[in-house]
């Protein structure tokens, strides 16, 4: 009689906490929440500070405040950091993805574990990516043209075939300089850089230019020496795609590179800053602003399955140059893109 | 990538090789300098070796943004790898923490605290002819760039910005620099080992024992020479980021095996059967290594395969040194059965 | 001038019933100023922990030690040094392998007085360790600027014996100091030490195991046993006494059980 007392009462305290969590689940779905003009329950999660990410967040918002969704006025804003802390990142992204309608993250580890706590909680709701290099790659979307599910967004690829135009035009601009050779310089130890420097690599010899690369094994000591190698073997011009090594030492690179005469095409606009030439930049604000409109199409009707995973158009791009760079190798910008 | 030999010769590049190696070169026989009084010298192996490098090239990067004297940010620099090391002598002495453990501790801690220094440093830029000063937001930052302008809009001033009047050309100041700085560093050890404290420290390290049973405070000697020696490392990396332009969170990464490696060739190469013979072999050891490794870049060496090299050398290294004893013993050997009872070994 | 009043230490109180090892037990002993004691006893019978607790190695559990009625019983072992000097057993612990013969002598030239940044040693210094050296007769005098390490057991020793002396000790302890070696060495090494402290009337404190050596040296000997003083003779008798009469002795082996022992007996 005892033992059966005791399973009953389990029974009917699991029967209980089943109903309670069932119960727990948002009832109202974005639709008919956007029909009936409810107030709408947004989710941003950033991965770490750093200002292209801060940038990329403040145009998701801005762009939903400019269609009437900014905090507190049409819409609840939960902004959640999880500053490089991947124990922490996990616990973020459910809370997140429990509480909102539509959820934003920025930068793919904050895509990824929003893109995983849904799938856990078994909530189907929208999640948007930017400042994503690669979302086919990190298993975000199935293809970017057909993303194929609840998951879409924006990625920064770096915009390499225009920065290698941009190149070729500042070359014509000069007379007496002449790019016959491209080097290519990169930390081993970063894919998004290898990616970066194939695809130049393909441009550049399709126009006839030669190509030299040169990888680093993850030591800052030892760039110079690369440097001054791709320098000694003729190139005319030197390319930096975003790697996190680089981008940290680009005061030797640049110097070295700037004693030669060698342009340095940067993959951002930051590496210009610290010395670089010249850069067609994704301008992260813009990026932002791009996946909250693509956010905004999906909250009134659009399906994220079918809608591509978008970038910014070369109009939108960033160019930034460095007057002193320029000055120490002796170029002058094309006319054109001196403005 | 060929295998390129006949560039070897060409002038151009020779200068390359030779300016890069001894540029950097001497940052990082500062290095072996520090770390060889932690593994030999006080025989603790001390991995705050990458924590204490940044630290110098963190700190005096932050400070020389601020516009102050370059050589006053380096020395501050000094201190603060003199206080890491402190730190790791005081875990390992006081709490009876293992002298590795005690090393990867500290060496943790300095991770978060370079990342929260360099995010001290603002981003000194012209718009307009205007100075724009942005400070860091979140509180810290994963580079220092010295490229630019100071706080007060000038050029920053580093330690190798120093006679620029009188020595025009950079590489050969920055060389110069940093050859006067590596004697001076030599200099101060030999004195300081020759000292009673500095004698204490030896004893220390080599005999225990009878280091306490002579009344030497063992502990504190631990202390001081973890100090002296991260001091030195703290040194080597402020002047590596002056050279290089930039402090960052990985500056430190390969630090410690840069240092072992170079106190292995250098014993090798130079010997150390007397004590200012073997500080210098520190500083022979850590050119030649990187001597090595610009060639190896030079020469095209695919990137992966460099580590690999770098593992061979230091074994052939390693052996030609145990062949030449072997040598040796033989030569004697030989000397003894021809009747020779007095051999006295020269 | 050495005072151990009540001496007990037990090795690992921490632990089980079973792995406590009393090595003193409420040991009382008082050395008067210039006596060379000597000190035999069984393996585990807590000589070389005695020694151990006067020089500080080893903490009491209780009792106290004085030395010239000064407390050291709280002192460390390296501030306790400059009243004593020690020889250990290995020949390797005396000396710091790679530094040379001056060095390692005026390491201990120092002991006791303040660490300063003067240099390590002059040439007055280099002249004293010289003449200090050829007492001995090894020929090590003129191999000054020698690594240690390139030394001999029994030169080491030696070494180590001078730099415990070369500031006369208010004790000097000597652990067995020439079981590591050979009898010739060993005789030289104890010839050398009884011309050091008779010289210097030196107050010494001895362990051997060559019961022999226990009788011919020294004014008074002492036997240890589970901790205790078992037998204590000097004087006359100490002289008269044969290896027969010290064998006897021997026979006698108790263990005690630890908790009997830090109660106020």
């Amino acid at each position: 009689m005892k033992r059966f007392t005791k399973f009953f009462i389990m029974v009917m305290a699991l029967v209980f906490s089943v109903f309670t969590m069932v119960g727990c689940t948002n009832n109202k779905s974005l639709a008919d929440k956007m029909a009936d003009g409810d107030v709408i329950n947004i989710g941003i999660q950033q991965f770490a500070t750093f200002s292209a990410l801060d940038a990329a967040t403040l145009g998701i918002q801005d762009e939903l405040a400019d269609a009437g969704y900014a905090d507190g006025d049409g819409a609840n804003i939960t902004i959640l950091n999880c500053e490089l802390d991947n124990q922490v990142k996990g616990a973020q992204a459910t809370t997140l993805v429990r509480d909102n309608d539509i959820v934003f993250g920025v930068a793919t580890p904050c895509g990824v574990a929003l893109q995983n706590a849904a799938k856990q909680e078994q909530i189907d709701l929208p999640i948007l990516f930017t400042a994503v290099t690669d979302p086919v790659d990190a298993s975000l979307v199935t293809s970017n043209e057909t993303p194929g599910a609840n998951v879409t967004g924006t990625t920064d690829m770096n915009p390499v075939n225009e920065q290698f135009d941009m190149l070729v035009e500042l070359f014509a601009a000069n007379d007496g300089k002449n790019l016959t050779k491209l080097g290519i310089i990169y930390n081993v130890t970063e894919d998004n850089s290898k990616i970066q420097s194939d695809l130049i690599q393909t441009t550049a010899e399709a126009a006839g230019v030669e190509v030299e690369i040169e990888t680093v094994n993850n030591d800052a000591g030892e760039i110079v020496g690369h440097v001054h190698k791709l320098i000694s073997d003729g190139c005319d011009a030197i390319y930096v795609p975003t790697d996190n090594l680089m981008s940290q030492n680009m005061g030797i690179i640049a110097t070295s590179a700037d004693e030669a005469g060698v342009v340095t095409l940067c993959g951002e606009e930051g590496q210009v800053s610290n010395g670089g030439t010249i850069s067609y930049s994704i301008d992260y604000y813009n990026l932002g602003r791009l996946t909250a409109k693509m956010g905004l199409e999906i909250m009134n009707g659009a399906d994220p399955a079918t809608m591509a995973v978008r970038a910014l158009d070369v109009e939108q791009l960033k160019f930034c140059f460095n007057e002193t760079s320029l000055e120490n190798i002796g170029f002058i910008l094309p006319e054109d893109l001196q403005n | 990538m060929s295998i390129n030999i006949s560039n070897l010769f060409l002038a151009f590049n020779l200068n390359y090789i030779l300016t890069d190696t001894l540029k950097l070169g001497f940052a990082y026989a500062l290095v072996a300098l520090g770390i060889f009084i932690s593994f030999r010298v006080l025989d603790i192996p001390d991995l705050t070796a990458e924590g204490s490098f940044t630290l110098g090239g963190a700190l005096s990067a932050f400070l020389l943004v601020m516009d102050w004297n370059p050589w006053i940010a380096t020395l501050m620099g000094m201190i603060a790898g003199f206080g890491a090391g402190v730190i790791t002598g005081l875990i390992h002495t006081k709490l009876h923490v293992s002298g590795l453990l005690s090393g990867i501790i500290t060496m943790t801690g300095l991770f978060s605290l370079n990342l929260i220094i360099m995010g001290f440093a603002p981003k000194v830029s012209t718009v307009n002819d205007e100075l724009v000063v942005t400070f860091t937001e979140g509180g810290y930052a994963a580079t220092v760039p010295l490229m630019y302008r100071n706080i007060h809009g000038e050029y920053i001033r580093t330690i190798y910005s120093t006679f620029s009047l009188y020595i025009v050309n950079n590489n050969l100041r920055i060389i110069l620099i940093g050859l006067s700085i590596t004697i001076l560093f030599v200099g101060l050890l030999y004195l300081i080992f020759g000292t009673k404290i500095g004698m204490s420290i030896r004893a220390t390290g080599i005999n225990p024992h009878m280091a306490r049973a002579q009344g030497i405070n063992t502990n504190l000697m631990i202390i001081l020479g973890l100090g002296i020696s991260n001091a030195l490392i703290a040194v080597g990396g402020a002047c590596f980021a002056q050279v290089q332009g930039s402090a960052s969170s990985t500056m430190g990464v390969g630090v410690l095996v840069l240092g072992l490696a170079s106190i292995i060739m250098g014993e090798a190469i130079i010997g150390k059967k007397h004590f200012w013979q073997w500080l210098l072999a520190m500083v022979g050891g850590s050119i030649a290594y990187y001597l090595i490794i610009v060639l190896a870049i030079q020469l095209g060496l695919p990137t992966f395969y460099q580590k690999l090299l770098y593992a061979i050398l230091i074994l052939i290294v390693l052996s030609v040194t145990l062949f030449k004893e072997v040598l040796t013993s033989k030569h004697r050997k030989n000397a003894i059965s021809e009747g020779d009872n007095n051999v006295k070994s020269k | 001038m050495l005072k151990v009043n009540n001496a007990t230490k037990v090795f690992n109180l921490s632990g089980n019933i079973e792995d406590q090892k009393v090595a003193l037990n409420h040991l009382d002993l008082s050395i008067k100023d210039g006596e060379w004691v000597t000190i035999i006893g069984g393996n585990g019978s807590g000589k070389s922990t005695l020694m151990n607790v006067i020089s500080g190695v080893h903490p009491l559990d209780k009792g106290t030690i004085e030395i010239d009625g000064i407390d050291v019983t709280k002192l460390s072992e390296y501030k306790r040094a400059k009243y004593l000097g020690r020889v250990f057993q290995d020949p390797n612990m005396g000396t710091a392998s790679e530094m040379s013969v001056e060095e390692n002598m005026s390491v201990a030239l120092r002991r006791g007085k303040r660490q300063t940044l003067a240099w390590g040693f002059d040439k007055k210094d280099r002249e004293m360790f010289k003449k200090k050296l050829s007492i001995l007769n090894l020929g090590l005098e003129d191999r000054l600027g020698q690594k240690v390490g390139l030394l001999s057991g029994g030169q080491r020793q030696a070494i180590t014996l001078l730099m415990a002396t070369l500031e006369k000790p208010k004790i000097l302890l000597l652990d067995e100091h020439t079981a590591a070696l050979d009898p010739k060495t060993a005789k030289i090494v104890l010839d050398i030490t009884e011309k050091i402290v008779n010289q210097n009337r030196i107050t010494t404190l001895m362990i051997t195991h060559n019961m022999r050596d226990a009788i011919k040296y020294g004014d008074r000997l002492i036997m240890l046993n589970a901790g205790k003083i078992i037998v204590d003779i000097s004087g006359e008798e100490k002289r008269n006494l044969t290896i027969e009469q010290l064998l006897h002795k021997f026979d006698e082996t108790v263990e005690i059980d630890p908790s009997l022992i830090l109660s106020n007996n």
